[in-house]
């Protein structure tokens, strides 16, 4: 799985700990996930999508021999 | 069978080091006189408690440092925190054993006194860390330290990613610590049949840790299928 949180993060001009805050969880947990080292929860993802206004599908992009 | 072979793995390296250590001997080749390894232990004690102490006034001063930037300083935080957490539980663990070996090879009395001072020290930056991350992230509901059920408290508090985080750490700590526990109680077996010096208490230590480990692991697990 390939994330654009990073991209997307830094067109909102958030840094981790903003987003962090804004998606209820911790800025560690936001680094995991931009570092592609933790596959967030439906919920987290959820959350992304609504901070950034992009479907999730947009954020987690997974190959098709992943799925 | 991964989790077997390591162990075989790991018995094998305690044999060949105890085979190696008790047969070529090596200890009175190079002539260690147990005051060196003394003084190795007490000297390591006082670097980590004095590590302890550094670390313990940088996070402070941290935490009310509102110039740096926001991730750096959360991410300085948290790597900070954790070494000095590896600091705080070394010097514990070196200035018991500096007082330990003090005591029982009949070091002179100022060794021993200092090596009490030193575990006391450690012992109370040890309570003073942990009640560093209340004031460390004061908007985190964390549980007290002092909490009958801390544990499930700190993880219910913990998201995904942190309990991710800390299953990682947790579950190599103890493959390794199992493994090495084995190695160990190799170890004194060789030594004991090789010397005479019969390890039997230490086996049976090693032995029952083992033993009531791994069934906490297992049975802590079984009932979630």
């Amino acid at each position: 799985m390939r994330t654009r949180l990073k991209e997307l993060r830094a067109r909102h001009g958030l840094n981790q700990t903003e987003l962090a805050k804004r998606a209820r969880i911790s800025r560690q947990t936001v680094s995991l996930i931009e570092r592609e080292e933790y596959i967030p929860s439906l919920l987290i993802a959820k959350r992304f999508a609504k901070i950034f206004d992009e479907p999730i599908e947009e954020i987690f992009i997974f190959d098709e021999e992943e799925l | 069978m991964k989790y077997a072979l390591k162990l075989l793995l790991y018995a094998a390296g305690g044999f060949i080091v105890a085979y190696t250590v008790m047969f070529t001997d090596i200890l009175n080749q190079i002539n260690l006189d147990s005051r060196w390894l003394n003084m190795t232990v007490f000297v390591l004690a006082i670097i980590t408690v004095v590590l302890s102490i550094i670390g313990y006034f940088q996070l402070k001063g941290t935490a009310k440092d509102e110039d740096m930037d926001e991730d750096l300083r959360e991410q300085y935080k948290y790597r900070k925190f954790s070494d000095l957490s590896l600091a705080t539980h070394s010097s514990i663990i070196l200035s018991f054993l500096a007082m330990g070996l003090g005591v029982i090879s009949e070091m002179p009395l100022w060794f021993v006194i200092s090596s009490l001072v030193l575990f006391c020290l450690s012992f109370a930056f040890q309570i003073f860390t942990s009640k560093l991350p209340k004031q460390l992230y004061p908007e985190r509901n964390l549980p007290e330290i002092s909490d009958a059920r801390y544990a499930d408290k700190l993880l219910a508090v913990s998201d995904d990613g942190e309990r991710h985080v800390m299953l990682n750490g947790l579950y190599k700590a103890f493959a390794s610590t199992s493994a090495l526990l084995f190695m160990s109680l190799v170890i004194l077996m060789v030594y004991s049949v090789a010397t005479g010096n019969a390890q039997i208490i230490g086996m049976l230590l090693i032995g029952s840790i083992l033993l009531i480990s791994n069934a906490q692991y297992v049975l802590s697990i079984r009932n979630k299928g």
